[in-house]
């Protein structure tokens, strides 16, 4: 009896055991938050949306070793007119050439699977943030659905930058706007035809711009979280880009993307609330956070988030950084600084003169270096020596200040501002044949800086000769910004400036980047960009 | 049982003593002349019997019958007339039979006799007294199907023990990988794997580094899927079973044993040193000089030129800096014995210490272990609490190895400053790397039997363990910008409950044995990590004074659970046809609910021909002949927790040039794992199929035997990463996608050659494992994948149909002596080049694969020149026992060895790597040792018929291609393991003295080694993908002299 007892009561016991197993079977990470449990926060389209801009700042810092910062090198190093490389040991300077083979330069240049993640984060938050209950919001957010539009529509923005990175880089892209539920068996996708990613990039920006508002609420947040105006700013560069890319066969551009260009910028400059600084306080603007900035990565040492792979220290040396070496590993063009910072100088001079078969003592025009603009002054030492160095991102902080060592750049990455803008609207001006009005921007640039009168255009020049003052004004303007190269295509200046991009290789798209070709092993619905088909 | 039936046959002999007057006194003696207790002896033909006592003595009546048989467990059976004496002597004689051994089977054990899978075993014996940092190093050779390598001598490091081979598949190279681990399942508790910390973030010990060998009763290996069945989801890798001593019940018993001994500082590679080096370097720059347009004699550094310059002209061995002579130490005690009513004890206590041979690096283990039998309840209830502590102290010197591997070793000429001195040899105190782990292990096994046949048995343990680094690095190693402190503690708890029920009986001839059971068990692990730099003072060893910012903290939470259900049937008839089958069911909290539970069957026959009527007939050969066949299905778990969540990933604030950043705009950036981290709620188990067929014998009651095994094992469903579509955002996920086949054979033979009446006895045994693998499928469609993470030059690649690893290289035909001997290409007439810089006199010639005159240098993927040439697994390895006893001497020899392996020889292609420099600045070829090259044949000149290519000085040429077959070297060895001589000091002597043994032995461990190849200085400390590169830490051979006392 007892024994049966004890064998009905073991066997109870394994029974109460089993059951109980569904539960004992249960471990819950305490390691790391995860999806369930993520959104159920009032916070956590904060921290969504700051994730969804890291992984942006990533994408665009990211590169090959030792110079990396990609998004330079595609907006402004293949126009070899403005960046030097004096010892990068992989081949960097092959950019400034048109050639992007190289194994190292095909492989990170060339990939974009780093864009793909911010946009992934974007898809994540439109698809999470929607659902996320009012009554969670509501415990932290005064107004919980204005909290909501704001976080979307920074998602929406960031999607349409993103994209609008991949398709200036490479053209068609793979457009992908949801979230798949099981990644594992998720589609290969083919690349879009670049005007539906154009057309994508519109859309999400209206999206965003009804979403979002001008100003800024909260002053920690200028220039650095996208708002109206950032949308705005994103939306006139799409436009002008549709207008003269759309077709590459054509040198001219979609009149109604150029209005639509212009009504933006006019919306912007004066919704926006921006302002140019004063001219004493020039450099701060690449600082980050100055009046006229209008979208920037935060990239700043006062939240620990500068660093020391800034393009701005490609150029420094050690009279900037202790720890740097006498040769920088980049330096301005000396060509650059003599074609774009000129005067106009006359004086007697003896001239040749080969019909009279004599020497004649005349007065002569020269150009020289103008050394008075704001700018120059400002970004530019060294400038006689055969590397200048460029300083316009200088504001070193030493974690060990003590001893000077680990430099950190405390420089935002300044996506758009306010000068920006206002010298589009020069171009917009040239396409819409308004050339005083183009002459009268330019020239109150020059002014504005104190450049000297010489270089201010008289009002008689032809469309083609303000053009190429506009470019050498973008140039002194955005130098390292991102945008020279682009503005090279858009107003075909290139054809004059990059000996690489001849017209026949600018009609094949031949300024856009190859894919990495690791990229087609796993896709094979993946095609080489047009131009560089057998040549990689 | 048997106290029972001895009463019963006491009383029986009592009753008939009055009867009969004649009784016998005599008394039992093993050969060493040792009283034996407790041997039976049986008045043939009747049921009358007696047992010895503890001096060995008995007692009997003889009742007409004069012949009297003798048995014990473990020896020969004796039969002996009495023919009128009074008085008897008998010696037994220990057995070499093995039928009767049990081994241990999970959860049951059975006789040799009756097993129906494949199992290999090992006594404790064996082990004791070896000087091994951890047993799992000593298996090496013993065991067949057990492949071990000892690929480092760094004592407290893990080796390689793989079961059957490699099953293990990884993308990614990790140099201190080990492949796939078996589960190690300690007195019945499988004891948690080391999957949390790698070498290089905890203490990186051997985590069953802890059990101290001498402990050990015998190990038994489950290798084929009908054994390691029973504990389903852990054991496609194999099971080890290790059980400890326990006490026996007799009188009180007392062994101490020591021993003390050496270890020999390694012999120190060829350099040439002082002003030879000065003079070699600077003649094969003249050499090469008119040869090499990169060689500019004015930019010659002056390290090469200025040999008066007091800071060049010295004479430094820097080898010789970080080695020394070790010593390694060990003292056991031990005290068991037992009391009435079935109560017994053992306990014992150890201490292992060893100084490694590089300076500042040791291993010491403090062990303490008590096993308490007592039985209750009218002897049905057995109570059996085993209460074990271990601590194990890891000296490391910063576990980097020495700072001279074949690159970097520093040129003989620099005379060592002060300020060098310390930035080398800064870590090489024992101070500075400390590591600790402590690990408690609580069980208690209750059984009850309710008859007979029935008995239930609960087993409840408790292990708790905790590891601890602390590591500090001087100011003058992290190049003066402050000290370094780093702490790492982790602490784990594993508890295990586990109830079963088992059930034996016989029906006439029907012998039927059944276990039905459940286990629950559940691991938490957590870990704390803090690390702080630009210290103000080398004094300050832990994390005080240092400035907020450079402080960094970290902790981790890591929990899984299991629950199972198992069930085992046994049935034999007439011990002849043997069949057994058996299910285990696991239920794991790291699945999905649509996954959780896998279930591992498996099923195995065995045939006894020896038990059949026709071979009884006559006196057969075979004591035992016995077919075996078996299938079954064991499973793997995925190492990590979480699989089938989606882990966001917290301060993902980082990018380019700002790894530690955690926020954007100061708001803490979080995104999901965008790597790895898709959530897996359909991942399931793997899982590993496996047949095997065998045979055993025994011959001539045990002095000759033999088993030979031959099997497959596929592991399917393995964990691997595919790579996602990139417009997923995701890298890659792991999902259940390769296949991965071993297959190979086993062979023991064990024969006791010589007469059993000779006065010198020798055992031997030669045990051999041939073992090949084979990569079934692979993600992604099967498409071959270059192993990434290695160095710059990717020399492994995984292949569908090739082995696992296999090396990925370049072919090297030859090297060019002339210019004539460089091909043309015939369409452009440049000559043959790789990646645009022409081949020269004196280079390396590889084959053009793919016929375009150029070598391909593109070192990140499939590569149109190189071809997957070499295998790193290891195919035959195994181990020759012998064992030699003469009077109180015995000698053993182990010989263990390995064949067909390919390696490669990193050290050899590094050696000359440094020659791109010469210049002031970059001067490598002068800061950098060189090899002796007067000992070697160098091109030097056209013409020149070398065997080493010309030094690739001035320039980064295609020399130092590591992944060359010019680097391939066979990995065949033969090793003189070990070779002990033990004496037993007289009997006579040692009663004088009190005890029951004395006993004296020396060890040689690692005594001579012949290798295939001259060109590695150890082919056994090769790393588990088949890789030497110089920089690791010399196996060292070792003097020890013991000595054992009993009483």
């Amino acid at each position: 009896m007892f024994r049966n007892n004890i064998i009905l009561f073991s066997l109870s016991l394994v029974a109460a055991l089993f059951t109980s197993c569904e539960k004992f079977l249960e471990e819950e990470p305490k390691n790391s938050t995860y999806n369930e449990v993520f959104w159920d926060d009032a916070r956590a389209g904060n921290n969504a949306i700051a994730g969804n801009y890291a992984l942006l700042r990533n994408a665009l810092m990211d590169g090959f070793s030792g110079v990396g910062n990609r998004y330079y090198m595609y907006g402004d190093m293949p126009a070899n007119l403005y960046i030097g490389v004096y010892s990068d040991g992989y081949g960097h300077v092959e950019i400034g050439n048109g050639n992007y083979t190289s194994n190292y330069m095909v492989q990170s240049y060339g990939n974009w699977t780093l864009f793909y993640k911010s946009i992934t984060m974007s898809n994540i938050i439109l698809k999470e943030m929607p659902e996320v209950p009012r009554e969670v919001l509501e415990l932290e957010q005064d107004n919980p659905e204005a909290f909501r539009r704001k976080i979307m529509g920074q998602a929406y923005f960031l999607r349409a930058f993103t994209y609008f990175m991949l398709t200036k880089v490479w053209g068609d892209v793979p457009l992908v706007t949801e979230v798949y539920d099981d990644p594992i068996n998720a589609p290969q996708l083919p690349r879009a035809p670049r005007a539906v990613v154009l057309k994508q990039i519109e859309d999400d920006c209206h999206k965003a711009a009804a979403l979002l508002d001008w100003g800024y609420t909260n002053s920690s947040e200028r220039s650095v979280m996208a708002n109206k105006g950032s949308v705005y700013a994103l939306l006139a560069h799409l436009y002008l880009w549709r207008a003269t890319t759309a077709d590459l066969g054509s040198d001219q551009p979609i009149m109604q993307d150029v209005h639509s260009a212009d009504t933006t910028i006019a919306a912007l400059l004066a919704l926006g609330g921006y302002s140019r600084p004063d001219t004493t306080n020039y450099g701060d603007v690449f600082i980050g956070r100055s009046t006229e900035g209008i979208f920037e990565l935060n990239m700043s040492e006062n939240t620990l988030e500068g660093t020391n792979g800034h393009i701005g220290m490609k150029f420094l040396n050690n009279n900037h950084i202790a720890t740097y070496g006498a040769n920088a590993a980049f330096f301005v063009k000396p060509a650059y600084l003599t074609s774009h910072f000129y005067k106009v100088e006359t004086k007697w001079d003896w001239v040749w003169h080969e019909d009279i078969w004599q020497w004649v003592w005349e007065e002569v025009t020269t150009t020289a270096l103008d050394t008075a603009d704001v700018r120059f002054n400002n970004n530019f030492e060294d400038y006689t020596s055969e590397r200048p160095v460029c300083v316009k991102y200088s504001n070193v902080v030493y974690r060990n200040p003590g001893q000077q060592l680990e430099a950190h750049l405390s420089n935002n990455m300044i996506l758009f501002r306010l000068s920006d803008m206002l010298l589009l609207q020069a171009e917009i001006a040239l396409y819409q044949g308004d050339i005083s009005r183009a002459i009268n921007i330019i020239n109150s640039f020059r002014e504005h800086y104190g450049a000297s009168e010489s270089s201010l255009l008289s009002s008689d020049l032809s469309k083609d000769q303000v053009m190429n003052e506009y470019i050498l004004e973008r140039g002194k303007e955005l130098y390292l910004e991102g945008h020279l190269f682009y503005d090279l295509i858009r107003t075909r200046k290139c054809f004059d400036h990059v000996p690489w991009l001849t017209e026949a290789r600018l009609r094949q798209g031949g300024f856009f980047w190859p894919v990495d070709p690791r990229l087609f092993s796993e896709n094979r619905h993946l095609v080489q960009t047009e131009y560089w088909r057998g040549k990689i | 049982m048997k106290r029972d039936a001895l009463l019963i046959f006491c009383c029986l002999w009592y009753a008939l003593g009055w009867a009969q007057s004649r009784s016998i006194n005599g008394v039992v003696k093993d050969e060493h002349g040792s009283p034996l207790t407790a041997v039976t002896v049986t008045l043939k033909g009747t049921s009358i019997a007696v047992q010895t006592d503890e001096d060995g003595m008995f007692t009997i009546n003889v009742d007409g019958s004069e012949t009297l048989e003798f048995s014990l467990m473990g020896f020969d059976k004796q039969t002996i007339s009495v023919q009128n004496r009074a008085e008897l002597e008998v010696v037994l004689r220990e057995t070499q039979s093995a039928l009767d051994e049990v081994v241990i089977i999970g959860y049951q054990q059975v006789t040799r006799r009756k097993t129906t899978a494949a199992i290999s075993s090992i006594s404790g014996k064996e082990l004791a007294n070896l000087p091994a940092a951890s047993f799992d190093q000593l298996l090496q050779g013993r065991l067949a199907g057990v492949n071990v390598q000892n690929f480092t001598g760094e004592p407290g490091a893990t080796p390689t023990v793989q079961v059957r081979g490699n099953t293990s598949l990884n993308r990614e190279y990790d140099e201190f990988s080990v492949g796939n681990a078996p589960l190690y399942v300690v007195d019945g508790v499988p004891q948690p794997p080391q999957q949390y910390t790698s070498p290089m973030t905890g203490t990186g010990t051997n985590f069953i580094a802890g059990i101290n060998p001498q402990d050990i009763e015998s190990i038994d290996v489950l290798k084929d899927a009908s054994a390691a069945a029973i504990y389903g989801s852990r054991a496609a890798n194999g099971v080890i079973m290790i059980t400890t001593k326990k006490g026996r019940s007799t009188e009180p018993q007392v062994m101490i044993s020591a021993y003390t001994g050496v270890t020999q500082r390694p012999a120190l590679r060829d350099v040439a040193l002082g002003a030879e080096e000065r003079r070699q370097k600077m003649q094969i720059l003249e050499d090469l000089q008119p040869l090499r347009g990169d060689i500019d004699y004015r930019n010659l550094s002056l390290v090469l030129t200025d040999s008066l310059n007091p800071a060049f002209n010295g004479n430094t061995d820097w080898q010789d800096l970080y080695y020394r002579t070790g010593r390694v130490n060990s003292a056991d005690l031990t005290l068991s014995g037992g009391g009435t009513g079935g109560m017994n004890y053992r306990f014992s206590a150890g201490l292992y210490d060893e100084d490694g041979i590089v300076k500042a690096t040791g291993f010491k283990r403090y062990s303490m272990r008590l096993n308490l039998t007592s039985m209750a309840l009218k002897q049905r209830l057995m109570i059996n609490p085993i209460v074990a502590y271990s601590r194990t102290d890891r000296a490391r010197a910063g576990g980097d190895g020495i700072g001279t591997d074949a690159r970097y070793t520093p040129a003989s000429y620099f005379n060592l400053s002060d300020t060098r001195r310390e930035y080398l040899l800064g870590m090489y105190d024992e101070d500075l790397d400390v590591n600790t782990g402590n690990q408690l292990t609580f069980n208690l096994n209750l059984g009850y039997e309710f008859t007979n046949a029935l008995r239930f048995t609960s087993q409840t343990s408790y292990i708790y363990s905790n590891s601890r680094r602390d590591v500090s690095i001087p100011n003058a190693v992290a190049n003066f910008t402050g000290n370094q402190q780093n702490v790492f503690s982790d602490n784990q708890v594993n508890i295990l409950s586990s109830n079963y029920f088992t059930y034996t009986k016989s029906f006439s001839d029907h012998n039927l044995s059944a276990i039905l059971g459940s286990d629950l068990e559940y691991n938490q692990y957590r870990s704390m990590n803090a690390g702080a730099t630009n210290g103000a003072s080398d004094q300050i060893k832990v994390i005080q004074g240092f400035q907020q910012r450079y402080l960094t903290a970290g902790s981790d939470y890591q929990a899984y659970s299991m629950a199972s259900f198992y069930s085992r049937l046994a049935y034999d008839y007439d011990s002849r046809y043997l069949l057994s089958a058996s299910i285990r069911g696991d239920g794991s909290s790291r699945f999905g609910k649509n996954n959780k539970w896998g279930y591992f069957p498996s099923v195995s026959l065995a045939w006894l021909i020896s038990e059949e009527s026709f071979m009884k007939d006559g006196e057969s050969m075979f004591s035992m002949l016995k077919l075996r066949a078996s299938l079954g299905t064991s499973g793997g778990l995925p190492g990590n927790n979480y699989l089938q969540y989606n882990l966001y990933r917290v301060n993902a604030g980082n990018y380019w040039g700002n790894n530690g950043a955690t926020s954007y705009n100061g708001i803490t950036a979080i995104t999901p794992n965008l790597v790895d981290g898709v959530a897996q709620p359909d991942i399931s188990w793997e899982r590993s199929v496996q047949w095997n067929l065998g045979v055993d014998a025994e011959l001539a009651a045990g002095r000759f035997s033999f088993a030979f095994d031959v099997f497959n094992k596929e592991n399917k469903l393995s964990l691997f990463d595919v790579v996602l579509p990139v417009t997923t955002g995701y890298d890659r996920a792991l999902t259940n996608s390769i296949g991965v086949r071993n297959y190979g054979a086993e062979m023991i033979l064990m024969a006791n050659p010589l007469p059993r009446r000779s006065p010198v006895q020798w055992f031997s045994r030669l045990n051999v494992s041939y073992v090949k693998n084979q990569i079934m499928n692979l993600p992604n469609s099967g498409r071959d994948l270059v192993v990434t993470g290695s160095r710059f030059d990717k020399t492994h690649i995984l292949s569908v149909g090739s082995p696992i690893n296999t090396f990925y290289l370049y072919e090297t035909l030859g090297i060019f002596s002339t210019v004539n001997d460089i091909p043309i290409n015939p369409l452009t007439g440049q000559r043959f080049n790789a990646g645009g810089g022409a081949y020269q006199p004196g280079d390396m010639y590889l084959r053009d694969v793919d016929g375009d005159f150029v070598i391909d240098p593109f070192n990140d993927g499939i590569n149109p020149d190189k071809l997957p040439i070499g295998d790193p697994n290891p195919k035959w390895t195994g181990g020759w026992t012998n064992n030699f006893t003469w009077r109180n001497f015995s000698l053993g020899i182990l010989f263990t060895f390995l064949f067909d392996r390919d390696v490669l020889n990193l050290y050899q292609s590094d050696l000359y790597e440094n020659g791109a420099g010469t210049n002031e600045t970059t001067g490598s070829f002068s800061q950098y040792a060189i090899p002796d090259l007067s000992k070697v044949n160098i091109w030097r000149k056209p013409g020149d018929q070398a065997a080493i290519p010309a030094y690739p000085l001035g320039s980064f040429r295609y020399y130092s291609v590591a992944g060359q077959t010019y680097f391939l070297d066979r990995g065949d060895y033969l090793r003189v393991k070990s070779v002990s001589l033990t004496y037993n000091l007289p009997n006579a002597m040692v009663s004088r003295m009190g005890m029951n043994n004395v006993r004296v032995y020396g060890v040689v461990d690692n005594l001579a080694m012949f290798q295939r190849t001259s060109r590695l200085p150890d082919a056994e400390a090769v790393n588990y993908w088949g890789e030497y590169d110089g920089d690791g830490y010399p196996i060292p051979a070792k003097f020890t002299f013991g000595v054992e006392f009993q009483f």
